[in-house]
């Protein structure tokens, strides 16, 4: 089961993954453009296609980042929402935390008073790209807040799905009344927000998401040790000295965070989330997070990076909505892990 | 052996509500758990078993009184060396998910392993140690999830060894497991506690196993006093049976156990030796008839008479006989089967 040497290898392997489709969607899109040429831009020797090095420089190369960074954020979010609500189909966009965040981003862009704008979040300036993460942040951590209260009292996996769809119903009601009051082009750019994308954040953005996230990610790689306890459950966590007050505030945190500052530069990023740490658990065939946390960080980057490539329909000017690809992947998955579960009435 | 490791001294304990009063689930509660024994807590269904166990590990803050650790108030204790100190086994089935046995025991090395919860030499060692403890060092590459529900048991004692701690409190652990896994669990913590000094608190529903094997019992009685003593003292000054007696059953004092009230069938002779006459007067019993075992002298006020004619090696054989008739039978049931139908039983 915990055979370190066969993840190594793994490890290895997904590594190789994200170099290859990093440079197979750097290549590929609506334009192709040949390896070679791609190589020469990204070593800054320029190309005589001008146009090229613009696609590659300041669209795709942002938007790969943008995908790698996202993908292992939600998938990190989903793998500790997992592991400590102890429920296999939690996930940022299954319980709402996901819609708390979009409430968060509705408030400030549907209110924020600046009039045209084209790209969803130009024009908003370096404190509106704060504003609206902050925004976000706070929107899933009060959403988790409140999943986490009643997970204290209702231990049904099924009744906390229930409820986590709820809330993603409330806070959508409260989002169509600003909706109601809002300007028509910002209702537009919000409306194309919700399909998710990672194509919006331009190098400026990148400024911000990419060390945000990063740290994120990076520090829920330190919480090993609490997530393995956290396997047993809280109360023999609790018998084994871990301070459970301390982790939860941990969890809420850093998953508040990472889901809350993807959605804001994203859009909400359906089943991500929840898929990916199952896809892990699967390929290493292990629980064990030290294996966990790394391999659903690379795993998480390669999906959302592929999923990205195959909104972009290579060789075709449509793009299709992100959230319906990834959607396309993480449904299966959910579905199969309901159907394997004979019993989903009791907690894990 | 003289002081006691862990002292509850007249502890409240329940449940606060965030709004309206405490719910005490017993009061006044003062008991004492020496070093090397193994003390079984007993009592009736919703009794607050489980209330005192956690509030005895310090999971759950009392209400009233303290619990103290070798004369430390446990509240007052870190997390981790508390941790140190007492180790559970819960009743809840953890499913752990895809971890191998060896890591879910080495996770009782959680207190004492560092931030990145590597493993050194010696908590790998104490792991192996403890897996032997159980009997389990050849599940040690399993996967958790395909144990079965007696070995999963061991696993968890085995976390809790793990975690080296002078006291070990488990919730029911022979819960879910059948006759002889239980048997075989509490001979386990019986031997643990012979063998390494370690105190062990647990609950049961199995008065059987708890009058056999524990050196103490905790009796939460009906009217929520608790009494504590050997299962011996609580036979005899029937704390015990004032505990659990109901309508239709009685306490039978001289083995120690609970049975249906006697159906008063009538009187029966057995005579015979060994295994078959003891299992023979057995079945008599069970059918309602009080039954002497005595050389056969006259049918006086016996019903009927039966001479148990086969020993251990022999296939079974004896003889039923009134004073109009008798018959030879080959098994108990066919035997039974002719009595049961000659008494409308």
């Amino acid at each position: 089961m915990e055979n370190y040497r066969k993840s190594i290898y793994y490890f290895i392997l997904l590594s190789l993954c994200i170099i290859l489709l990093f440079f197979v969607s750097l290549s590929l899109g609506s334009v192709r453009i040949p390896f070679r040429e791609v190589w020469g831009i990204l070593l800054g020797k320029g190309s005589e296609n001008t146009r090229r090095e613009t696609i590659i420089l300041l669209f795709r190369l942002p938007r790969i980042l943008t995908a790698l960074l996202a993908g292992s954020a939600l998938s990190l979010a989903g793998l500790q929402m997992q592991t400590f609500f102890r429920n296999p189909l939690a996930g940022p966009s299954i319980l709402g935390i996901g819609s708390g965040a979009s409430l968060g981003v509705a408030l400030v862009v549907l209110t924020a008073s600046q009039g045209n704008i084209s790209r969803f979040l130009d024009g908003l300036g370096l404190y509106g790209n704060i504003g609206i993460t902050i925004a976000a942040s706070i929107g899933s951590i009060a959403v988790l807040a409140v999943i986490l209260l009643i997970s204290r009292r209702v231990k049904s996996i099924v009744t906390i799905l229930i409820l986590g769809m709820l809330i993603g119903y409330g806070t959508n009601a409260l989002v169509s009344i600003i909706i109601h009051f809002s300007v028509a082009e910002r209702v537009h750019a919000y409306i194309n927000w919700t399909f998710g994308s990672f194509g919006q954040t331009t190098w400026k953005q990148l400024r911000l998401f990419a060390p945000v996230l990063l740290a994120g990610i990076v520090l829920t790689q330190f919480g090993r040790k609490p997530m393995n306890a956290m396997l047993l459950g809280e109360t023999y966590s609790q018998s084994m000295g871990l301070r459970v007050n301390r982790i939860r505030l941990f969890m809420l945190c850093t998953t508040g965070l990472l889901t809350g500052t993807v959605t804001a530069f994203c859009g909400p990023i359906a089943f991500l989330g929840v898929a990916i740490p199952h896809l892990c658990r699967s390929l290493f065939g292990t629980s064990d997070h030290k294996i966990l946390l790394p391999g659903t960080a690379l795993m998480g980057g390669i999906i959302a990076i592929a999923a990205d490539l195959i909104a972009q329909l290579p060789g075709s000017d449509i793009v299709l909505p992100l959230n319906a690809v990834t959607a396309l992947i993480g449904t299966p998955v959910i579905a199969i892990i309901i159907i394997r579960r004979r019993n989903l009435q009791e907690t894990v | 052996m003289n002081k006691p490791v862990l002292k509850l001294k007249d502890l409240s304990i329940g449940y606060t509500k965030r709004r309206g009063p405490e719910n005490t689930v017993l009061s006044g509660i003062s008991l004492e758990l020496f070093p090397g024994e193994l003390v079984c807590l007993i009592g009736p269904n919703g009794a607050g078993k489980s209330t005192l166990l956690r509030s005895a590990a310090g999971l759950q803050t009392s209400l009233g009184g303290a619990v103290e650790f070798m004369g430390e108030d446990i509240n007052q204790l870190n997390e981790k060396d508390r941790a140190r100190k007492i180790s559970v086994v819960l009743t809840e089935r953890a499913d752990a998910g895809m971890i191998t046995v060896f890591s879910l025991v080495s996770l009782g090395r959680y207190p004492y392993t560092p931030f990145s919860g590597k493993l050194d030499q010696a908590d790998v060692d104490i792991v192996h140690k403890a897996l032997d403890d159980v009997g389990g060092a050849d599940l040690a590459h399993r996967g958790v999830n395909t144990l079965s529900d007696g070995e999963r048991q061991k696993i968890m004692i085995a976390r809790a060894l793990a975690q080296d701690t002078d006291v070990i409190i488990l919730d029911e652990p022979t819960a879910f497991l059948d006759l002889p896994r239980r048997t075989e669990i509490i001979g386990l913590l019986k031997k643990l506690t012979r063998e390494t000094g370690k105190s062990i608190l647990l609950s049961t529903h199995d008065l059987h196993l708890a009058l056999r094997n524990a050196d103490k019992l905790w009796l939460i009685g009906r009217d929520r006093a608790i009494h504590s003593g050997a299962p011996e003292d609580l036979i005899l000054n029937q704390d015990l049976e004032k505990a659990f007696i109901g309508k239709g059953i009685y306490f039978d004092r001289l083995h120690g156990s609970f049975v249906n009230a006697f159906e008063g069938k009538g009187r029966a002779g057995i005579s015979g030796s060994g295994l078959h006459t003891v299992w023979v007067k057995r079945a008599m019993e069970r059918a309602g008839f009080s039954v002497e075992h005595k050389e056969f002298t006259s049918f006086k006020d016996l019903s009927f008479y039966v001479l148990v004619e086969s020993s251990e090696e022999e296939p079974f054989s004896c003889t039923f006989s009134t004073p109009e008739e008798s018959s030879h039978f080959s098994s108990i049931w066919d035997l039974m089967f002719y009595i049961r139908n000659h008494y409308t039983i």
